[in-house]
């Protein structure tokens, strides 16, 4: 039982570090982007499949089934994260002389930093299951996630009250 | 007199000799915008300008993430002149709060102040109403401003 945690738990570490930098890159790009719509059919496709759909031996191959996983669920959720910040603080920032990607790291980057933990611990919960089976271990990642969307909805309302 | 201002969007092309315009009708918001995305050509002085422009958007709000200091200091202005500006439009106490904990007020001076400081060419106030006596042009830079009764002429748009 330990044994599945510990190794739950480093998978979907690993998995999630390798994934947040591609989710965030791609879910800004389709909330900021024209994209094809069967572009972000695609991308929703692996999201209702189940953990078993993707078989994996070995670390490596955890590792990457979790993270081919937990790729799209947490790409969505960035998307999700950069419509809510909106494009009109990235507006202001090219009129103020930013750069394309001056305006990425001063403005969107911090504005979406909420959506964007949320989208690592949701991608965290995604892979940490791939590798483990147990009751217990599915539950651990769930109450995480639950707790990051509340606190994301927590976030959302509070801006948009201000 | 010299043409100091010019602007061409489409088939239409705004001039005029003066340094403060206002800019009237339905589409002044889009104009407004357009020249400060860099979209829409503007020249000061048969010169054509490209962004850092000081630009007021139309909700007249600070970056929410950043204090109304980082917010003055948005463009990278000294901390002297910011700390001058900021005196000016009466935020002194406030400069190192986060801007979303200011009031109403506060914000729309704060979002004034950043725009003032992001350039000595060009202005472009989406609503200056109320803050009008608040402003301090150096000499030299242009306005283009929405409901600015300081203004020399009109442009309809």
């Amino acid at each position: 039982m330990l044994a599945e945690i510990v190794t739950a738990t480093w998978v979907g570490i690993v998995a999630t570090t390798l994934v947040l930098p591609v989710a965030v890159g791609l879910g800004w790009l389709l909330a900021r982007r024209r994209l094809p719509a069967w572009l972000e059919v695609v991308a929703w496709l692996p999201v209702v499949l189940p953990p078993g759909a993707f078989a994996a031996s070995g670390p490596g191959g955890q590792v990457l089934a979790a993270a081919l996983l937990a790729l799209p669920l947490c790409t969505l959720v960035c998307q999700g994260a950069f419509l809510r910040v909106g494009a009109r603080w990235g507006h202001v920032a090219t009129a103020l002389g930013d750069t394309p990607r001056e305006r990425f790291s001063r403005v969107d980057l911090p504005l979406a930093m909420p959506g964007l933990l949320a989208a690592a611990a949701l991608g965290f919960a995604r892979a940490a299951t791939v590798a483990a089976a147990g009751g217990l271990v599915l539950a651990i990642p769930a109450l995480i996630v639950f707790g990051s969307l509340r606190h994301a909805h927590d976030e959302a309302l509070e801006a948009a009250d201000g | 007199m010299a043409e100091r201002v010019k602007v061409w969007s489409g088939r239409r092309e705004w001039t005029a000799e003066v340094d403060r315009v206002e800019l009237w009708g339905p589409d002044a918001t889009r104009l407004l915008e357009g020249i400060a995305l860099g979209r829409v050509p503007v020249s000061v002085d048969g010169a054509a300008l490209s962004p850092p422009f000081g630009w007021l958007p139309p909700d007249r709000l600070p970056f929410p993430h950043l204090s109304a200091r980082e917010n003055l200091g948005y463009t990278g202005a000294s901390r002297a002149r910011v700390d001058a500006v900021a005196e000016r439009l009466g935020l002194t106490e406030v400069l190192d709060r986060r801007s979303r904990s200011l009031d109403r007020a506060q914000r729309e001076r704060v979002a004034l102040g950043r725009a003032v400081l992001a350039s000595d060419r060009l202005w472009l106030l989406d609503g200056v109403g109320a803050l009008a006596p608040l402003l301090d042009p150096p000499p030299g830079v242009v306005i283009l401003a929405r409901d600015f009764a300081g203004a020399a002429t009109r442009w309809e748009v």
